[in-house]
């Protein structure tokens, strides 16, 4: 087991390098670069402004080939931890993206317990009470989920809070609360606001994850041990939840790995409609105006997060599937 | 003749009157039809395939089309019984014409019945000219205004007055051919990597995992943007539509790999695949006959999540301007048009036409994805 | 006083009748301060108001009375690329300014100016104990540190905005006295106090020596302490850049030590919080006439959010106190006139007048010989542009809101000429299939398409964004329609503005859809669709343009181009109005009859929404490219109350 955790664990070098690299190139696809966008902002100032952009373009070290802008960027990471500047911020990556990972990471995670909470037991009611009224109606209602387009729902919803409900649009706290020290009040707002996000975002992964352990679990149920089990005398739940359900599990725990990554892209079209506080609307502009330092280190970031989940992910699963282990 | 002993065996165990020999292919389809909910969601997606195939013939007018006073003209509604001039009524399917008012002030289009004018609608009805299948030209459309010089919007009108019903059914070619695509692509790279990588194991199957980590763990949305944008803007639409779809299959084969692999993994050391081996079978023997077969249920299931995925996928990449762009019509792109609070309020029906298409379409080929599964499970009683 | 502006008149007028305002009733004066502010000079961290205003303060001509303090003005900003929300709102208040009707150029932080016999000389007389937003005194060292150590130094500024450069070269600025500073062109500049007022006119103020100084290596010998201590500068010029950043770049917005003259400033960075906050300057200098110190708002919050609708829902929501930025859109109105009473809040007038809101520029420089053969004969472009049904646009995406017309200066403005604004505009395919014929299209390919010179079917791909919120891409799908009715084939592409724009700086498009400014007043300035000017957004003859700047570049216009070149260097050396007007008269003529872009449409006045108790408000508010409104004017907007309405 030991030697191949850390077998896993150097394999994730060569990867990340690549991540790195790649990242980079994604990032400098789209024609162009930042002082190009900023020159369509400063379109409407209504007169050129070379001027200004011939000064900036030393500012950023734009003018260098992209190897050059590589190899520094890496340089500064590996060895002060120092991302880069952001070109449209004008301070330092790291400063710009911490709280806003903070905020991604919470709905990231309180998405994924609202998945875990509301597939799990869905999915074994819809796998032992197969073509039930309540199966029918649980895969109905994951499928609708699944077939909203998030940012449809995203906005659907803001738009009936507003409407009915009166509630301040956009953000995770009412405006009175913006830049105001956490409080009990402050943080019952941030409860009215929060679920929205986590429910839009959530639907989807749930109502994937609900057929997906209806399926492995109806693979499991028929199995012979099962019948032995049953022809035994223990209780359905218990035999229900002794083994096939510990191996229809499976795919939850593949889910950490790539959860995040899914999330992460999920959330950015949905941040964006209700204004969260998070990496998305940040990535997003960040690429679109290819403020490339800060788009390069968040999908960095999130890569390398991501890579991490996959391996525990993959460590777990070795855990609980020996077979796995020694391929 | 029969190739899979289990099944055969349980059927002949069953309670069947006289013993019929009945091919797999022949029980999967029994036991197809007995998922009520799957065997109408076939019809449903054959129906979508139809509208996709034969979409002119089923639009009332052409999608191009603008009028200046039928911008934001809601739906018309189908009436049976026209007056007649004498005051009593006959049959006669139509819908009411409009009346425009412009309320220059709050720059607004409102619209009004009109009880006068009768629009009479019938079926097979003279229309624009169109391609069938792009071989021959016809202007016959199955329904439709009886006089060609009129227009009816059944889904209300666009901002520039096009026919919403129309639209839909033009994009319902892009956007299914998208998923289609889209899930052949990585079906084919899945199962073929997948299947490499779990059946050889060793180095083979670190490179392949490698591979599939590192494409995994970069988030699709700034992948798709920085591919999307480095489409040069000289390529004509169809081009550039293709290559979005290709990145939108993108998404799609690295999960389907892994699966594919983990059921290789654990099927390996199988009682029967070993039997299957001790009789002398070879690997691609083994692999076609006995491994495949026992978890294409689990694949199916994946691809009919994918398909609406890709759908999903593709309204995203238009909701952030860098997936299809007018003039091409496609769902995802009819959306985006209507993604904005001035629509909700003011023309809903511009949302929910499109929206209420991708449900149906998502909805039914989850269910029919549903079926197949059950239906193909070896397990499945 | 009267005498010493030897100004043009109409330049003159506005500042000899403030002016002698200030000289009458200024003994009459005792000034009074925000209540917010009495706490503070109690407590002796902030002096007197007496103090803190100049010896003659600017007294502001209030819109429609003196009002009353408080209140927070609320509004929205995108994340990122607004940063003209807070130029025009805070940031443009220069030397001089235009007044709220763009008709002339009046004092602001100059008090007043001279102007030599032949324009080539301004003066221009400070306040006496004007203070920037620290409370350090603004003076004319203040002016001469931007121009010795930062305009002309080459590192800081390797090119020179347009604006202080004449024919002969960058300006040349002297301090006659500490509060007189004069700039000379050395040749006629009788552009130059209008472009002073004009948004890029705020260089000079907005470069305070004492703070800025310590950035500078001319003033500061341990300045790699502080370069070291900044992890986003590598040297002093970068980190020089980063703390004197622009105004209509973000790095202006994202140093909030930076002192300012504005009547706002800011305490956080544009881009690092939820909500940006400004805050009032205690030692702004203008009061209004009875003496109250400006402004009257004590702060301007501006709430980030990603997305134009939340704007919208935020508006609905009364939560935007005054704005037309984002909201001012044709397809807004129906549905903001619906919230009006949730939102309590009432339109205003706009007059964001262009000389036209979208064109069809065709690149007379297309790298392509064929298509660049046809694109330069006339008769195509005459025949496109009757090809365009513009009423049918217009109905369609502006509820009949607007004009066709040409590129051309507006009705209404003094370059107004009737057939410049209606030439070739009468929707006719007849006429337009004429003129596609006499410009050697007269062939067709089966599908009915015409055949270029080359015997291939002529395409033109038209570049699109949508920009400006008007609906450009629904536009461009209605040309094409058009252009396809004549026999035309235009191709469109969709694309995002930045990439539109670095293609066609880079002279790699066929043609776009933009607008352009130049309707009004600006015509003067930026005549940018009349004469070939190299610029960010507008690009239909690239390589000329570079030619106008410098003839070693680009590429070398035929004579009738040139003559335009010479006809425009003219307007800028007119000593008096008149012959400037003239002289534009004739670049205009010449402009128009080479007819290089097709114009479509011409707009109605646009609005803004401002709450119901919001006062002062400039209506009709003129607005343009290079007018940086209301900014000059958001001072003397007060809440009726003293408080925002709940």
């Amino acid at each position: 087991m030991m030697g191949f955790c850390l077998r896993r664990i150097l394999y994730m070098i060569p990867t990340l390098f690549l991540v790195s690299i790649v990242t980079f190139v994604i990032i400098q696809l789209p024609p162009g670069d930042y002082l190009d966008s900023l020159a369509a902002d400063m379109g409407e100032s209504g007169s050129d402004n070379t001027a200004v952009i011939e000064t900036l373009r030393q500012q950023y070290g734009l003018g260098q080939p992209m190897y050059v802008q590589y190899y520094k960027w890496m340089k500064g990471i590996l060895l002060y931890g120092n991302f880069g500047i952001s070109f449209e911020k004008n301070v330092l990556v790291t400063d710009l993206i911490w709280d806003r990972l903070g905020w991604t990471f919470g709905i990231s995670i309180l998405t994924l317990l609202f998945i875990w909470i509301t597939a799990l037991p869905i999915g074994i009611y819809s796998a032992v009470r197969k073509y039930s009224f309540g199966d029918y109606t649980a895969t109905f209602f994951g499928f609708i989920g699944l077939a909203v387009p998030n940012f449809l729902l995203a906005l659907l919803m803001m738009y009936i809070s507003f409407k009915y409900f009166g509630q301040s649009v956009g953000g995770l706290v009412s405006p009175e609360y913006i830049g105001e020290p956490w409080t009990y009040a402050k943080f019952i707002d941030l409860l009215k606001h929060i679920w929205m996000p986590i429910v839009v975002v959530g639907t989807s992964g749930a109502a994937a994850l609900i057929r997906i352990m209806r399926a492995n679990l109806l693979d499991e149920l028929y199995r012979p041990y099962v019948a032995t089990a049953r022809a035994k005398g223990m209780s359905e739940f218990q035999l229900l939840m002794k083994y096939p359900v510990r191996v229809a599990l499976n795919p939850f725990i593949s889910t950490i790995g790539w959860i995040l990554p899914s999330l992460v892209s999920g959330e950015i079209i949905v941040a964006v409609v209700m204004n969260l506080p998070t990496t998305g609307p940040l990535l997003l502009r960040a690429l679109l105006v290819q403020d490339m330092y800060l788009a390069g280190s968040l999908i960095l970031i999130v890569s390398l997060l991501t890579v991490i989940g996959t391996l525990i992910s993959d460590l777990l699963l070795a855990w609980i599937d020996p077979r796995i282990r020694y391929q | 003749m029969n190739t899979n002993p289990t099944t055969t065996v349980m059927e002949n165990d069953d309670d069947v009157a006289a013993p019929v020999l009945l091919s797999p292919l022949a029980l999967t389809w029994r036991k197809f039809k007995r998922h009520r909910i799957a065997y109408i969601s076939l019809y449903v997606v054959g129906l979508i395939y139809l509208m996709a195939i034969f979409g002119e013939f089923l639009t009332t007018s052409d999608i191009h089309k603008t009028s200046t006073r039928r911008a934001f003209a809601p739906p018309m509604g189908i009436h049976l019984f026209a007056p007649n001039e004498d005051g009593s009524s006959r049959f006669q399917l139509h819908a009411k014409g409009l009346k425009l008012e412009i309320d220059k002030v709050a720059m607004r289009r409102v619209f009004a019945e009109d009880e006068e004018k009768i629009i009479p609608l019938g079926f097979f009805v003279k229309g624009y000219e169109y391609k069938v299948l792009g071989l021959f030209s016809s202007n016959t459309h199955f329904f439709g205004p009886v006089n060609p010089r009129d227009t009816v919007f059944l889904m209300g009108a666009d901002r520039l007055g096009r026919d919403i019903m129309s639209r839909i059914i033009i994009g319902t070619r892009v956007s299914m051919s998208i998923g289609l695509v889209g899930v052949i692509v990585s079906l084919f790279i899945g199962v073929t990597l997948g299947g490499i990588s779990g059946f050889f194991g060793g180095w083979v199957d670190n490179l392949i995992q490698r591979l599939i980590e590192f494409i995994r763990s970069i988030p699709t949305i700034p992948l798709w943007m920085g591919l999307a944008a480095a489409i040069p803007l000289s390529w004509p639409p169809l081009k550039t539509y293709f290559v979005v779809t290709l990145i939108v299959s993108m998404i799609g084969w690295t999960s389907l790999a892994r699966e594919v692999r983990g059921k290789f993994l654990s099927l390996r050391y199988e009682d029967f695949i070993i039997a299957a081996r001790l009789d002398g079978l070879s690997n691609m023997e083994v692999i076609r006959k006995h491994m495949v077969p026992s978890f294409s249920s689990h694949i199916i299931a994946s691809l009919t999540l994918a398909v609406p995925l890709m759908i999903l996928a593709e309204t995203s990449l238009s909701f952030l301007g860098v997936g299809l762009q007018p003039p091409v019509v496609s769902w995802g792109t009819l959306l985006k048009e209507a993604q904005n609070v001035r629509t909700i309020i003011e023309a809903p029906w511009l949302l929910i036409a499109p929206a209420t298409m991708i449900v149906v379409a998502v909805l039914a080929l989850n269910f029919l994805g549903d079926g197949l599964r059950d239906a193909a499970d070896p397990h499945a009683h | 006083m009267k005498t010493k502006n030897k100004m043009p008149e109409y330049l003159g007028k506005g500042v000899a009748g403030i002016c002698l305002a200030v000289a009458s009733t200024l003994p009459a004066f005792a000034y009074e301060q925000a209540p917010i502010l009495d706490d503070q000079v109690e407590a002796g961290t902030l002096p007197p108001v007496d103090e803190r205003l100049p010896k003659e303060p600017l007294v502001m001509d209030v819109i429609e009375q003196a009002g009353e303090y408080g209140g927070t003005l609320r509004r929205a900003i995108l994340g990122g690329g607004d940063q003209h929300n807070l130029v025009r709102t805070i940031g443009s208040d220069n030397m001089v300014r235009w007044d709220p009707s763009w008709t002339e150029v009046r004092p602001n932080i100059a008090k007043s100016w001279d102007v030599s016999e032949d324009a080539s000389t301004f003066t221009f007389h400070l306040r006496e104990g004007m203070r920037w937003s620290d409370g350090e005194l603004f003076s004319a060292d203040d002016i001469m540190f931007w121009y010795e150590d930062v305009f002309s130094n080459p590192e800081l500024t390797p090119n020179k905005d347009s604006t202080f450069v004449g024919p002969e070269g960058p300006v040349k600025v002297s301090k006659i006295d500490d509060y007189t500073v004069e700039f000379d062109f050395g040749t006629p500049n009788g552009l130059f106090i209008q472009n002073m007022a004009y948004g890029f006119g705020y260089h000079p103020t907005v470069y305070p020596k004492h703070y800025l100084g310590q950035f500078h290596e001319k003033y500061n010998p341990e300045l790699s302490s502080l370069v070291d201590a900044e992890p986003a500068a590598a040297d002093w010029i970068q980190l020089f850049n980063l703390k004197a950043g622009p105004m209509d770049t973000p790095l202006f917005w994202q140093n909030p030590d930076r002192p300012t003259l504005h009547a706002w400033h800011l305490t956080n960075a544009y881009g690092s919080s939820d909500r940006i906050v400004a805050e009032r300057n205690p030692y702004y200098y203008k009061v209004d006439d009875k003496g109250q110190q400006l402004p009257y708002m004590d702060r301007i919050t501006y709430d980030q959010v990603e997305d134009v609708e939340t704007i919208l829902l935020k508006a609905f929501n009364g939560e935007i106190d005054y704005m037309l930025r984002h909201l001012g859109r044709p397809s807004n109105k129906a549905s903001l006139t619906d919230n009006m009473e949730r939102g309590q809040y009432r339109f205003f007038d706009v007059g964001d007048l262009p000389a036209n809101i979208m064109i069809l520029m065709l690149n007379l420089n297309n790298t392509d010989p064929v298509k660049r053969e046809v694109i330069n004969n006339k008769d195509f472009r005459i025949g496109l542009s009757h090809a365009v049904d513009r009423q049918e646009i217009i109905d369609l995406l502006y509820f009949g809101a607007a004009k066709p017309a040409q590129t051309a200066p507006r009705e209404g403005s003094e370059l107004y000429k009737e057939w410049y604004a209606k030439q070739y505009t009468e929707f006719d395919q007849e006429l337009a299939n004429k003129h596609l014929n006499m410009a050697g299209l007269d062939k067709r390919d089966d599908e009915g398409f015409r055949l270029g010179p080359d015997g291939k079917r002529f395409t033109l791909v038209f570049l699109v964004a949508d920009v400006f919120g008007l609906q450009y891409p629904d536009a461009m799908e209605l040309i094409a329609n058009y252009a396809a009715d004549v026999g035309l084939d235009i191709q469109v592409r969709a694309t995002d503005r930045s990439r539109l724009i670095a293609l066609h700086t880079a002279n790699e498009q066929d043609a776009y859809l933009w607008n352009c400014s130049g309707g009004q007043a600006d015509a003067y300035t930026t005549p940018i669709c009349y004469v070939p000017i190299v610029s960010n957004s507008v690009s239909w003859a690239r390589e000329w343009a570079e030619w106008g700047v410098d003839n070693t570049l680009g590429e070398e216009p035929p004579q009738a181009v040139k003559d335009i070149f010479t006809a425009y260097n003219e307007v800028k050396a007119a000593g008096t109005p008149g012959e400037m007007k003239d002289k534009m008269q004739t670049v205009l003529d010449m402009a128009m009859e080479q007819f290089f872009t097709i114009g479509l449409v011409q707009n109605d006045p646009v609005f803004g929404i401002a709450r119901n108790n919001v006062r002062n408000v400039p209506e009709p508010l003129p607005v343009a490219g290079q007018l940086w409104f209301p900014a000059p004017y958001t001072a003397q907007m007060y809440f009726e109350g003293g408080a925002n309405l709940p």
